[in-house]
């Protein structure tokens, strides 16, 4: 079997959370991010660079961002100024893609979302919390850059166990 | 299998009847145990025969039984200090695997911190080898190897405890009635110990332990998520049932929760409250509050009996037409809020919140001699509400009013109207009224429609956006919108001049209940209700205290609050003084111990959001 799993470069997940979280991505990205609840996504533009954010709670966010990382840095730290807010990148993140083929449905038979998550019908721009047998992951389907994509989030230490295979 | 005991009594006449198919039954004599397997599927019903009667319970699973029911462990996955039937229903083992689900339970008091009393507990309180059931579970696990301990960790059903404010754990008498039961489905292949607990010192058995009764149901059988609950000392046991929009909403959420007697939606998959808030406020949603309680009023005497106990005055109301208010107890306090609709002069309906509402009303007739007949009629009709600023363009091409009745369209039935007609040939009577703050109606029908009339708005909104709404964007648009809720904003303490609806009491009234205490209210109410706007993004929570600025003693209460979308400020609802109620007063609402931390708030107008009733009345 082909070990087929696509691992993204970590260094393009930010997590933004606070008091304040809700309000820097306002300023961010626009009044958008407050159409979403927890566990959706969008796709938008940050300084005309394509990104995906996903809300994780009322104030926590997690951004993936492929742009330059220090120029996401200063629109950070810009945003962040005078807010309540810590912004983040967990070095025991690890982020994987699924391969194109492989369905969200295909996923579902060896992934088990967190009640009242449902993989089989996770939508586009949306994420659940899920175990695939003990091992813990994110699965968040969005695009990329007008792909469809399925993602996973999962800890980098654990990320070896993680074999998807075509 | 000496360990098992089977049940060869002729049960008392007084055991309710199997909920299904029995396998296998075990009696507990009082202040004994026993050790029984389960299979995996299967469902093992737990009864308080003769009621007050703690019934702890043990669980293992796996080679030689080492992984075991861990109550920490428990909490700790459900973010709940015990499962209750639903999202949140299953106990774990220390490996955080599932290994009972609560399918029911009539009693929903039960004990999850305290170990199965021990021979420690009766030594110290002077009885030195008094029978414990911690004993008693060594006794009947011995013969599977499991070895003994002074004190087991056990779910102690029926066991009544509580933890009050300065941490003391508190057991008193049991909440479980004769046949009170809960009902548990194995999630694996179990070995369990049940115990009548042998406690006859104090009320926690009511001073002599009774026998409980195990059954065990076959993994086939299909038994409901159900939570008992009573409305008064008299009514029947009740258990959650489905509105007549349940199975609809099912295929669209897994998420559930008990609300009043009902399964409700919190949330919508794939939408979730963002979505569904902003569709109430700038489309159209749809909401199940078919959990609200509905009493026709009959007779020649059912409009004095609705001006005696209702806090408006319903000599102006005419047929088609409306009132919110409440039913007031004579000390003034709110017993339940609603809406008394006019259906002719001899027959109204009150729709509130409680199923002991129609018993009061029933008690106050008979006491004043009214003749007039209640009848419960919430089993008969379910109402769905379609609100937002496009419920009226919805509804406009699928509404057929009644010939007889006064509006053609949809368009000429105003605020706090009501009308017979069909939605989609349904029979519905449409209410104009909401909780939302927005344009909105109210659509009563047989349940037997339920689906139907689901099905047809939601493809008659679909063009335009409409979505279902759960419970959660329920609360933040009513909070907005000033609106209260029970148990929040009021209870049978509360006057109506303290919960903000003051306007909703007739004073002029010749006589009604309440009146004489409620002029007394009125003059110097303890507190108002009053809306806040926080500086800040945190959103307090009920029972979080507001204080004059820098002083220590508070001067009212957050009652309700919420971060508002659409004004995107974290707002509140509070019970204040008046000194502290002008318009514009900045007080400071206290975080953590009230002490430590305190977040600035501006009193406003009790609705944050169009607090002048534009909306609704559009």
């Amino acid at each position: 079997m082909t070990d087929t799993h696509v691992s993204l470069p970590p260094a393009c997940l930010w997590d933004i959370a606070g008091v304040d979280g809700l309000q820097v991505m306002k300023r961010l990205v626009g009044d958008r991010c407050d159409r979403i609840a927890p566990f959706q996504s969008l796709e938008a533009e940050i300084d005309h660079i394509p990104c995906s954010i996903l809300r994780l709670g009322e104030a926590n966010f997690r951004l993936r961002w492929t742009g330059d990382a220090a120029h996401l840095q200063t629109l950070l730290v810009a945003a962040a100024s005078h807010q309540q807010v810590w912004v983040k990148q967990f070095p025991w993140l690890a982020s994987v893609r699924l391969p194109a083929e492989m369905s969200v449905e295909q996923l579902a038979k060896i992934a088990i979302a967190k009640p009242p998550f449902s993989l089989p019908s996770l939508a586009l721009n949306c994420a659940a919390p899920a175990r695939i047998n003990s091992l813990s992951c994110l699965v968040w389907r969005h695009s990329i850059q007008d792909t469809e994509t399925i993602e996973l989030h999962t800890a980098r230490q654990t990320l070896h166990h993680l074999k998807i295979t075509s | 299998m000496g360990v098992i005991t089977q049940l060869d009594l002729t049960p008392p006449q007084s055991l309710p009847p199997p909920l299904g198919q029995v396998v296998a039954e075990y009696w507990i004599e009082g202040g004994t145990a026993i050790a029984y397997p389960v299979t995996a599927g299967q469902y093992i019903q737990i009864v308080d025969v003769k009621g007050c009667q703690c019934s702890d319970l043990v669980v293992f699973t796996g080679d030689r039984h080492t992984e075991e029911l861990d109550a920490t462990v428990t909490r700790t996955l459900n973010g709940l200090s015990m499962p209750v039937a639903g999202l949140h229903g299953k106990y774990f083992s220390q490996q955080m695997q599932p290994l009972l689900e609560v399918i029911q339970d009539t009693c929903n008091r039960h004990d999850h911190f305290l170990l199965a009393c021990t021979a420690r507990y009766y030594e110290d309180l002077g009885y030195p080898g008094h029978p414990s059931c911690s004993d008693n579970f060594n006794q009947v696990l011995r013969p599977y190897g499991i070895a003994p301990r002074p004190g087991w960790s056990a779910i102690n059903f029926f066991y009544n405890t509580a933890v009050d404010r300065q941490g003391a754990i508190a057991g008193t008498e049991s909440w479980s009635r004769p046949g009170d039961y809960v009902l548990l489905q194995a999630q694996r292949d179990l070995l369990c110990a049940s115990s009548s607990c042998a406690d006859d010192l104090d009320p926690v058995n009511g001073w002599q332990p009774t026998p409980i009764l195990i059954r065990i149901y076959e993994a086939q059988q299909n038994f409901p998520l159900a939570i008992g609950r009573r409305a008064s000392a008299t009514a029947p046991l009740r258990l959650t049932q489905p509105s007549a929009f349940t199975a609809r909403i099912q295929q669209l959420t897994h998420n559930l929760v008990e609300y009043n007697g009902y399964w409700v939606p919190n949330s919508f998959t794939n939408r979730g409250v963002q979505a569904e808030y902003w569709a109430l406020r700038s489309g159209a949603v749809l909401i199940d509050l078919s959990a609200l309680r509905k009493f026709d009023v009959i007779g020649t005497d059912a409009f004095s009996l609705l001006q005696f106990s209702f806090s408006r005055d319903l000599n102006r109301l005419k047929v088609g037409q409306s009132a919110y208010g409440c039913l007031l107890a004579p000390h003034g306090g709110i017993i339940d809020d609603g809406i008394v609709f006019c259906l002719s002069a001899t027959h109204y309906r009150y729709v509130g919140n409680c199923d002991s509402d129609g018993e009061w009303l029933e008690r106050v007739a008979v006491q004043s001699g009214f003749n007039v007949e209640i009848q419960p009629c919430s089993d008969r009709l379910h109402n769905l509400a379609i609100q937002g600023p496009l419920s009226r363009q919805i509804l406009r091409s699928l509404t057929q009013f009644d010939l007889h009745v006064a509006p053609s369209t949809i368009d000429d039935l105003p605020y706090f109207h009501f009308a017979t007609a069909t939605i989609a040939t349904i029979p519905v009577l449409i209410s104009r009224t909401g909780y939302t703050g927005e344009l909105g109606y109210e659509l009563f029908i047989h349940p037997q429609h339920g689906a139907a009339l689901w099905d047809a708005l939601m493809a008659a909104g679909a063009p335009v956006g409409l979505q279902p709404m759960g419970m959660l964007a329920l609360d933040r648009a009513r909070i907005e919108a000033g609106l209260l809720a029970a148990g929040r904003e009021f209870d049978d303490l509360t006057s109506p001049y303290q919960a903000g609806i003051g306007w909703a009491v007739a004073l002029k009234k010749p006589d009604f209940i309440g009146k004489a205490a409620l002029e007394k209210i009125r003059a110097h109410p303890p507190t108002v209700t009053v809306g806040l706007v926080l500086d800040g993004n945190e959103v307090a929570t009920g029972g979080q205290g507001v204080h004059p600025i820098a002083e220590r003693w508070r001067a009212g209460t957050i009652t309700s609050a919420t971060f508002s979308p659409i004004l995107n400020r974290s707002i509140a609802i509070a019970q204040i003084v008046p000194d502290y109620a002008e318009l514009g007063t900045v007080l400071e609402v206290g975080w953590v111990d009230g002490i430590k931390r305190r977040v600035k708030a501006t009193v406003g107008s009790l609705a944050a959001y169009d607090p002048t009733k534009s909306r609704v009345r559009a």
